[in-house]
């Protein structure tokens, strides 16, 4: 079966940092050792060089997909939009001088510095009264003469300098308020709910009509092309693929959206229309695939009014990490490991801290932390997290920070209770790291913790911790209980909304990690038996029933 | 090498604020451990005390390190930028990398300690970290702000973070505070020392006798720090009278601590923390009446209270623990103290065998005060005898002490 897989992010959207990017790695990998064909990757212009990105450096090899685009390459005003962004974020990141400036500072100190100040060392020397005064004079004489060119010069340089510098530090402050945009909010600049049509600004009534162009012609091309036998699409952000008249589903993650209404409609009023664009890509979606029953019930069947008979249940598989760090040859592969994954902190330290007052030259040799790799949203509970986290160092006594992976900066609320709290010295963040630096951190982690109170499927930071030796703690939700059996649901499960016994639970991981690894390794092997393989397998067989009229649609 | 710095090394032990009593003589037996441990050893150091320049130092504060052959030396602080200390550095031979921007060099008019082999400081307690200008080490004595924000509230201590970062081992003596230094400050295990705990009881010897007849009251020391618990003490205190009938009195003593007292007329203006322990006992003149406040007693005074007390309570957030357990260990006095890992060790390591309370729980407290009202001579015969508590003196520890310090001072 060929397979084609749908994608329309809207400019601006770093695929790398969604969940999703990652799942598009496992999809394509597993889709094409299953079927033996290229994967078709029907996407944006702008999307292309992202997706081959995020392919490339997840190890699925160039033969595996094919990137299908609108012809004739990005749009240009994209392209501009896109050259702007790159340019604030290097000014965001950038904190050393320019090299147009050094030039320019170099050429100024050769023709004209350097020549004033041999003669300067000239006039202090000379033993010569003739000579003093010839030379005295005459660049007295040739000073007076330039003064006239120079003096509007030096001021016209200097009013420039000025300008160029409230000019970076404008759009420093533009860049700033743009980075603190999530996702959604980001997916909202260009495709604003109809409901408020009349408020949207000609600018962006022009995107979302280049917006259309481009997936009308993806839509056209799928019904168009008679080569591929079905189309995925891997989240319901999308109604536009309900456009393609060929046998298709949708995955449904999760509705992080309808399970938070109040923080993300009050704190993020734009999630509103995604909302909307969701709702309407479930209402005229014809089969959903999700991770876990407690989302096909609660989620599709009970939110949404999705009949039972168009969902079918594929669960997630087994993360691994551990490639990422072994270390193969050496006497003691385990002293190793560690050492590596501490040189890989290291020099993340040394190359993203090194004007951080605190932790510019930390050592994180011994460091014992405990670790949440997740993005901060509402449902990922990271408040409660930090109080029960307070209580497990400030009345428990733990010795043990804490690392995030969230970018705290775009959330104020809880920065400013860090420092309230005079946490953000024992709460970490390492924000947006590569797979090679979240492996490390999982690997030199006292305990995995994951207090998220609602997730699509069983989370990944079991098994990913477990990959490389690491134990972990969980909220006591659907999605997790689902997963793990009674007796150990005793050792490793608590209330998410209780500080208190978050605390508790994180002593009793710190105080017997070793019995915590004990009990979980037998499952994670369990786990480990569904590869991404089976998870494929599993899709492509449900697609063959959708196709075949096997399955109601 | 000099041939002075052949025959004996030269080590200078740093007070790097002008202290006085407990800490004055704490960092004085520092110096008198490495001179003492260092001449059972065979290599008889030469040892420098420095302190801060300040009239409120007489010869007589250092007669004792005269007596066993310590030089004393007066210093001031002088700050200089990085720029200036990299070419110090550059000049002396010895360099490091430096982050700061300001550094903190000890100055005596002469070579600045220059002549010292090593440089033993007693405190970490820097604004600006201290010019790593000699190889050094420095004594960590806790990390309140970690466990007690308000202790330091925005107030980054760059300066106690660098100088431990920038030394060549960091000690401490307690194994809490060890792994502070490990978690909080950044700084790899290998640098850390465990040095030994003592308890120097020479001076509460003289006023030892074999029975002391128990008043009708315990022993609350505490001071006018915010992380000592005030408030909540007194919320137990009177749970206690109140709910458990306690019929014992509460003695209260300690460094500036009659600021408590609301009858008190030093300090009109108090901080928070004093104002409202101040108003809740204004409010309850019962419980007021309960309360004996002692302020700051002399020495003997102070021991004298506490070996007629029936029972010694401390409570606070915390610490790096606190001697006064061993003294009423000593004089006969059991220890009822807040659980924190500090005072678990000291217990341990003393065999005190004290009860333990959540500082967080004023019901627990009340709980614990009348059970040790009931129990206290059960848990006076599980003290440990003077002979053991004897084996703490700083003589005793002198070898221990040189054995770890001598790896680093080479």
């Amino acid at each position: 079966m060929k397979i084609g897989i749908f994608l329309a992010y809207a400019p601006g959207i770093k695929m790398s940092n969604q969940g999703l990017g990652r799942q598009l790695v496992q999809f394509t990998a597993g889709f094409h050792n299953h079927s033996g064909e290229a994967i078709a990757i029907l996407c944006p212009s702008w999307l292309r060089d992202d997706v081959h990105k995020l392919l490339s450096q997840g190890g699925v090899s160039n033969h595996a997909y094919r990137i299908i685009c609108p012809p004739g390459g990005i749009p240009i005003s994209f392209r501009i939009q896109r050259l702007l962004s790159a340019h604030l974020e290097r000014l965001r990141s950038r904190r050393t001088i320019s090299r147009a400036y050094l030039k320019l500072k170099e050429l100024l100190y050769t023709s004209i510095y350097a020549q004033v100040r041999k003669l300067a060392v000239y006039l202090l020397s000379t033993r010569s009264i003739v000579g003093f005064s010839l030379t005295f004079l005459t660049s007295l004489i040739l000073a007076i003469a330039i003064a006239p060119v120079a003096l509007p010069l030096v001021v016209v340089g200097a009013s420039l300098y000025g300008l160029a510098r409230w000019i970076r530090r404008m759009m420093r402050r533009v860049s700033a308020r743009t980075s603190s945009i999530p996702i959604v909010s980001q997916l909202n600049a260009f495709l604003l709910d109809a409901r408020k049509a009349n408020q949207i600004s000609f600018v962006q009534r022009a995107y979302n009509g280049v917006y259309r162009r481009e997936t009308s012609w993806m839509v056209n091309f799928a019904n168009r092309d008679g080569t591929i036998d079905f189309w995925f699409s891997p989240t319901v952000f999308w109604p536009e693929f309900n456009a393609i008249n060929k046998p298709s589903a949708l995955c449904f993650p999760d509705m992080v959206l309808s399970e938070f209404p109040v923080s993300f409609a009050v704190d993020h009023p734009h999630t509103l229309a995604v909302f909307g664009r969701c709702e309407k890509t479930i209402e005229g979606g014809r089969h959903f695939i999700t991770y876990s029953d407690v989302t096909a019930e609660e989620g599709l069947e009970r939110r949404f009014g999705v009949n039972k008979g168009q969902i079918s249940v594929i669960p997630h598989a087994a993360m691994d990490l551990s490639h990422h760090i072994s270390i193969e040859g050496t006497l003691d592969p385990g002293q190793a490991r560690r050492r590596f994954a501490v040189n890989l902190l290291e020099g993340h330290r040394n190359v993203h801290w090194q004007t951080h007052r605190y932790l510019s030259n930390f050592s994180f040799q011994d460091t014992k932390y405990l670790f949440y790799p997740s993005q901060i949203r509402p449902n990922k509970n990271i408040v409660n997290l930090i109080r029960g986290y307070e209580i497990s160092l400030r009345r428990k006594h733990q010795y043990a920070k804490l690392i995030l992976t969230g970018d705290v900066s775009t959330n104020t609320e809880i920065s400013n209770f860090l420092r309230a709290r005079r946490l953000q010295y024992d709460i970490i963040f390492f924000n947006d790291v590569p797979e090679q630096i979240l492996a490390a951190l999982y690997h030199l982690a006292e305990l995995v913790i994951n207090p998220t109170l609602y997730e699509g499927g069983f989370p990944f930071t079991f098994t990913e911790g477990l990959s490389v030796g690491t134990p972990s703690i969980m909220s006591d939700i659907p999605q997790v209980r689902q997963a793990i059996p009674n007796e150990l649901a005793e050792e490793m499960l608590f209330d998410p909304y209780s500080p208190e016994t978050i605390a508790n639970a994180i002593v009793h991981g710190l105080t017997h990690r070793a019995r915590l690894v004990d009990l979980q390794m037998p499952l994670y092997r369990k786990m480990r038996k569904r590869s991404w393989s089976d998870v494929a397998s599993d899709h492509v067989a449900t697609f063959s029933k959708i196709r075949d009229g096997i399955v109601s649609a | 090498m000099s041939q002075r710095a052949a025959a004996c090394k030269r080590v200078v032990v740093f007070l790097p604020q002008a202290y006085r009593g407990g800490t004055l003589d704490m960092v004085k037996l520092l110096a008198k451990m490495l001179k003492f441990g260092s001449q059972l050893a065979g290599r008889n150091l030469d040892i420098v005390f420095a302190y801060p320049d300040s009239p409120i130092y007489s010869p007589k504060d250092f007669a004792d390190l005269y007596q066993l052959g310590i030089k004393t030396r007066p210093f001031y602080w002088r700050f200089v930028t990085r720029a200036q200390l990299a070419d110090v550095q550059k000049m002396t031979g010895y360099s490091t990398p430096l982050k700061g921007d300001r550094y903190s060099i000890p100055t005596d008019d002469a070579n600045n300690f220059l002549d010292c082999d090593f440089w033993f400081v007693a405190s970490d307690r820097f604004d600006e970290p201290l010019a790593p200008l000699r190889p050094y080490c420095v004594f960590a004595h806790d990390y309140l702000q970690r466990y007690f924000p308000q202790s330091l509230g925005d107030y980054y201590e760059n300066g106690f973070i660098q100088t431990a970062r920038n030394s060549i081992a960091v000690l401490a003596n307690t194994p809490h505070t060890i792994e502070d230094i490990v978690q909080y400050v950044g700084i790899d295990r290998r640098k850390t020392i465990l040095v030994p705990h003592l308890a120097e009881l020479e001076g509460a010897r003289d006023d030892m006798s074999s029975f002391v007849e128990k008043g009708n009251y315990f022993i609350w020391t505490t001071n006018a720090g915010g992380h000592k618990n005030q408030l909540l003490t007194l919320h137990a205190l009177a749970r206690y009278y109140e709910i458990n009938r306690g019929t014992l009195d509460c003695h209260i003593t300690g460094v500036e601590s009659s600021l408590f007292n609301p009858k008190s007329t030093q300090d009109s203006e108090p901080r928070p923390h004093i104002r409202a322990v101040r108003d809740y006992l204004s409010e309850r003149p019962q419980l007021a009446e309960r309360i004996v406040f002692h302020g700051d007693l002399p020495y003997q005074q102070y021991l004298n209270v506490i070996s007629h007390a029936r029972f010694l309570l401390h409570n606070v957030v915390m610490d790096n623990g606190t001697l006064c357990a061993v003294e009423a260990a000593y004089h006969r006095t059991p220890v009822l103290s807040s659980n924190y890992p500090p005072m678990r060790y000291i217990s341990q390591r003393y065999g005190l065998n004290a009860t333990f309370f959540d500082p967080n729980d004023p019901a627990e407290l009340s709980e614990k005060l009348a059970w040790m009202e009931a129990n206290w001579r059960a848990q006076q015969e599980l003290l440990p005898d003077v002979e053991h508590l004897e084996k703490f003196s700083w003589k005793a520890l002198a070898p221990e002490f040189w054995r770890q310090i001598s790896t680093i001072i080479g």
